[in-house]
Order: structure tokens, then sequence, then C-alpha cells
């Protein structure tokens, strides 16, 4: 028995040596950040996060834009940070850490310099805050809306109305990018439809 | 009468066994909540479901209505300790009808010192979110400060009045 | 932590867990009281030697697993920290296990396995909790103080988790080295 338990003390310092020696580089790594990358774990959706937040699930949010932007619209529970703020800040490691601007590439460099930092649980929304407003706060409804697009609406809809969102009902089908609901809360990669919207919110000004 | 497993082996066990807990339920184990929701329930049997639901110490474990801790996670869980540790006793031989004791005490001694140190880890595992299962164990595991704040203190309370319980023992 | 899933797989699993677990914590001989007091008395090192290399196993484990990406760590649930409460817990709940003589988990096993103590033992456990239950109001301020959320010791010494790791697991076992000294010199 001896022999055995020296051999499992011996695995728990080697496993132990390696988890320490692999935060050195490991995690933070071009490596570790690339294959992230890949597999599309570097970002998430405005409905993920709504859920997430609803459910009540710890994390910090952070809100990337200017501090006026900010302080006229942002997703419920987030605060506001600076990429002075994200160099420094000692946020809290076992939290998730989800970032969003008013588009994807501040937010991505974001995500990029969290997970250098060491931070593991970083994700960015992908089409940041006009993402939820298009699909969390005023998510929208056609007219001849099939039986599943109404199905996924009302999901939508409870989701909406839990963040004091105003879920749009009857709205002509032209102002409905094509793909709206076919590229819903799915992981896949944003379509053209997606892009369309975004464009469409910015000219409102929201 | 089969031997104990190795400690070391079984503690092992029981960690792959934690891992599985985190992989297929998103959370670790636990045991006092379990106690808690069956407490919750009688409560709510003696003096009805919206009483109990009123007092803030209960309604936590008498979600949307629901009185019976069969319904509870931690309870099934308790359940299959139970039955585990039945089977694993009845497979070695060493299943007994007794009331363990120290040799110096008599069962009624026993009795009420197992009721009173009971309801005393009541209140403490109340106090601190949980005990040996939920937050030495499991949240330790995770590196929770809170976990580790009750690990340290918990054996050190322990070690402490052992001196003053060596009647009840030894 | 409770959960109330009425869905079948989820209870299911949990008594499978359970089912696991009491087997494990029966085979190490902790569904005894005289065992499990043992190790406040120096008599055995069992309450020791099973938790801290279960946990030791789970820490190394999460922390691989979640590198290989089978786990989530992010999505388990990771108890709160209420600094001043869960030590003053920790203290009630020392004390009264060695009164006692099993905690929670063990007290079932014991209970199951034909120790009628096992079942005081649970008794004892819910009469405590209703107590706590009726006192709640003059309690709950003590109750609800110093709650620093969801803190890790990572966190807390800034360091990244892997090396607090390194540091737990190295401890650990130098704690299982020093132990076993103490008791093969108490022995002979």
């Amino acid at each position: 028995m001896i022999g055995l338990h020296r051999s499992l003390a011996v695995a728990a310092m080697l496993l132990g040596g390696a988890a320490a020696a692999s935060e050195v580089t490991g995690s933070a790594g071009p490596r570790s950040l690339a294959s992230d990358i890949a597999a599309g774990r570097d970002w998430t959706t405005a409905v993920a996060l709504a859920e997430r937040i609803k459910a009540g699930e710890p994390m910090s949010v952070f809100d990337l834009r200017t501090r006026d932007e900010y302080e006229r619209f942002h997703i419920p529970s987030a605060a506001h940070a600076t990429f002075a703020t994200l160099i420094d800040a000692p946020l809290p490691r076992s939290v998730p850490i989800v970032v969003y601007a008013g588009d994807s590439v501040r937010a991505a460099q974001a995500w990029a310099l969290l997970r250098v930092r060491g931070y593991r649980h970083v994700a960015y929304v992908r089409e940041g805050l006009y993402e939820w407003i298009a699909r969390v706060h005023e998510p929208a409804l056609a007219l001849d809306a099939t039986a599943a697009e109404r199905m996924a609406f009302e999901r939508l809809a409870v989701l909406s109305r839990y963040f004091g969102g105003r879920p749009r009902l009857d709205v002509p089908r032209a102002e409905i990018p094509a793909g709206y609901w076919t590229t819903g809360d799915d992981r896949v990669r944003p379509s053209m439809a997606t892009a369309l919207l975004v464009a469409a919110i910015r000219r409102r000004g929201c | 009468m089969r031997r104990h497993a190795d400690p070391y082996l079984t503690g092992i066990g029981i960690g792959c066994l934690l891992l599985a807990a985190y992989v297929l339920a998103g959370q670790g184990l636990g045991a006092s909540g379990a106690f808690a929701s069956v407490a919750a329930a009688l409560t709510a049997a003696a003096i009805g479901t919206a009483k109990a639901a009123a007092s803030p110490a209960v309604a936590p474990y008498l979600p949307e209505g629901v009185t019976s801790p069969l319904r509870d996670w931690l309870v099934w869980e308790l359940a299959g300790v139970a039955a585990g540790g039945f089977v694993s006793a009845w497979r070695a031989g060493r299943l007994t009808w007794t009331a363990e004791r120290g040799p110096r005490v008599s069962p009624t001694t026993r009795t009420v010192a197992a009721l009173a140190g009971g309801a005393v880890m009541g209140i403490g595992a109340k106090f601190a979110r949980g005990c040996t299962s939920g937050q030495a164990l499991s949240g330790g595991a995770l590196l929770s400060v809170g976990s580790w704040i009750f690990i340290v203190t918990a054996f050190a309370a322990a070690y402490l009045c052992a001196p003053l319980a060596r009647r009840l023992w030894l | 932590m409770t959960g109330s899933d009425s869905a079948i797989p989820s209870l299911a699993i949990a008594f499978a867990l359970g089912g696991v677990f009491g087997w494990l914590l029966e085979r190490a001989g902790l569904g005894s009281a005289r065992t499990l007091v043992g190790q406040f008395y120096l008599a055995n090192l069992t309450v020791l030697q099973v938790l801290f290399s279960a946990l030791v196993t789970a820490m190394l484990g999460a922390f691989w697993l979640d590198r290989a990406g089978l786990l989530e760590l992010g999505t388990v649930y990771v108890p709160e920290t209420f600094a001043v409460p869960q030590a003053i817990g920790g203290l009630l709940f020392g004390g009264g296990l060695l009164l006692a003589g099993l905690c929670p988990g063990t007290s079932c096993v014991a209970a199951a396995t034909g120790r009628r103590d096992g079942l005081a033992v649970m008794a004892g456990l819910v009469i405590g909790i209703l107590v706590f239950n009726s006192a709640f109001d003059s309690l709950e301020r003590v109750y609800a103080s110093t709650p620093l959320g969801t803190r890790t010791l990572p966190d807390l010494l800034h360091l990244p988790s892997g090396v607090v790791i390194a540091l737990v697991a190295g401890a650990a076992v130098l704690l299982f080295a020093a132990a076993e000294r103490q008791m093969g010199r108490r022995q002979s």
C-alpha cells in the first residue's frame, strides 16, 4: 500500500504543478485563444445572455461604450467599463465575464485582452447592444408569421417583458430581415440577416 | 466481515463521484439541505403552507407551493446515500442492529448526545449554508472561500471539543 | 442548496450519485460514529484521509476537465461566501459533530446499516433546523452578514487558480505525510 500511496502523492503533486505551470502560459497563450475562437467559445448571443441573467446566474457583464451611451441605455445588470479598467481591474476569476459594445470589434478586443490577462470564462456579445435591442428589448413578430415563428416569439416575449422590453407585434414582413427567425439563438455564424438588422437599428439611432 | 477499504482510494473515488456530479448535475453533493427540506415540510404540515412560506427561513425550501420533500434533489441524493450504504454493509457483512457508543456511557446518554449534537450541527449547517458534504467537500474542491472557512473552523472546533467529550467516546 | 426539479432524470441522477457516495462512505468505515470520532482523538485518520483526498481529486479533476473542454467550470454552482456566519456555523458544526459522532451524510449511512445512533442524529438535525427557523428573526442579521458573493481562494490571494491548486495539493500531501508520521510515533 505504501508504494501505491507514494505514487498517488507524486501524481497529485505533478498534476498540481502542471496546473500551476499551465497558468503561466497555457490559458493565456495564442494557441489557447485561437482554439477558443475556432470553437466559437469566444462569443455568445444576446438571447443566451438574457436567459442567463434571468436565471440569476452569477456573472459580470461589462458595457464598453462611452459613459454617456451607457447611461442612456444598457443591458440590465451590466456595469460600465473601459479598456483601462479591464487592463488592471482585479475581477473575480471564478465568475464568467461577458462584455459587449456597440459592435463586435471593441468587444472582441476586450475578450482577447481579458483572456491574455488569464481569465478563462470570458465571452462577448457578437453584435453588441443592438443585438440585445433587436432580440430582447424589442423582439418583432410579423403580421403573417408562421406557427413556428409565433412559438419562438412567445419565448422571446416572456424574456423581453422580464427585462422591461417592448415586444412588437404585427410588424410588416418587409421590416423583418430574412433569416431573423432562422438565425435565432443557435450558435450559428451571424448571417447577412443579422448584419442588416444591426444596420437598420443603427439607422433608427437607438 | 470484510475489511474496510483504503481511505485514500475511497477518497479518490468520492472525488471522481464529485466530478461526475459537476458534469451531470452542475452542482456538487450535499446533505444538510435535505434535512432542511424535511423540516420545512414538517413546518408546513403543522402550521399550513401559507404561514410556513411567510417565514423567510422556511420559504426557500417550499418552492411553488410544493410541500413534499420528494421533489428535492438533495432528498433523493440522501435516499441514495442510505441505499448505497446499506448495500455496501450488506455485502461486507457489516449490517448490524446496535447503537454505537463509547464504553463508559449508557445508551440513553448516547442518544441524548446524538440528538443534542445533531441539533447543534443542524444550526451550524444553517449558518454555514451546508455541511461536510456540501461545503467542505464540494465547495472546498471549488476553492470557495466560505467553504474553506467552514473546513478550518469545523475541524478546529472538533479538536478543541474532543478533550471535553472524552467520557463520551473513550 | 435545493433543487426541486421534478424531472425524473435529474432526481434519478441524484439518487445514483448518492448511492455511490453512501457505498464509498460505508466502505471507508465512516458509517460508524466511533471510527469517525476517532479522528479527533487521533485513534485513526480516516476522516482526514477520505475528505482531503476527495477534495484534492475533485479539485484537480475539475481544473483539468475544464482545460480539456469536458466541463464548463463557469457553469458549476460555487457556494457563495458569508464570512462571519460560515465561521460561526463551522464552529457550531464541529462541536456538534463531536457530540453526535456523525455528520448529516454519514448519519444516513449509519442509520441505513442498522445503527440507531444514526437515526438519533438525523432526528437531532431536523430539530436543530426547526429551532433555527423559529429563531430566525433574531438570527437573521448575523446569518446574512458579511456577504462576499462568489469568492474563491484565487480571487482572495490574487493568484491564478492553477497556482492555488498546486499549493492546496502540495499542502494536502504534506498533511497526510505528517499525520501518518504522528500516528506511527503514537503506535510504536
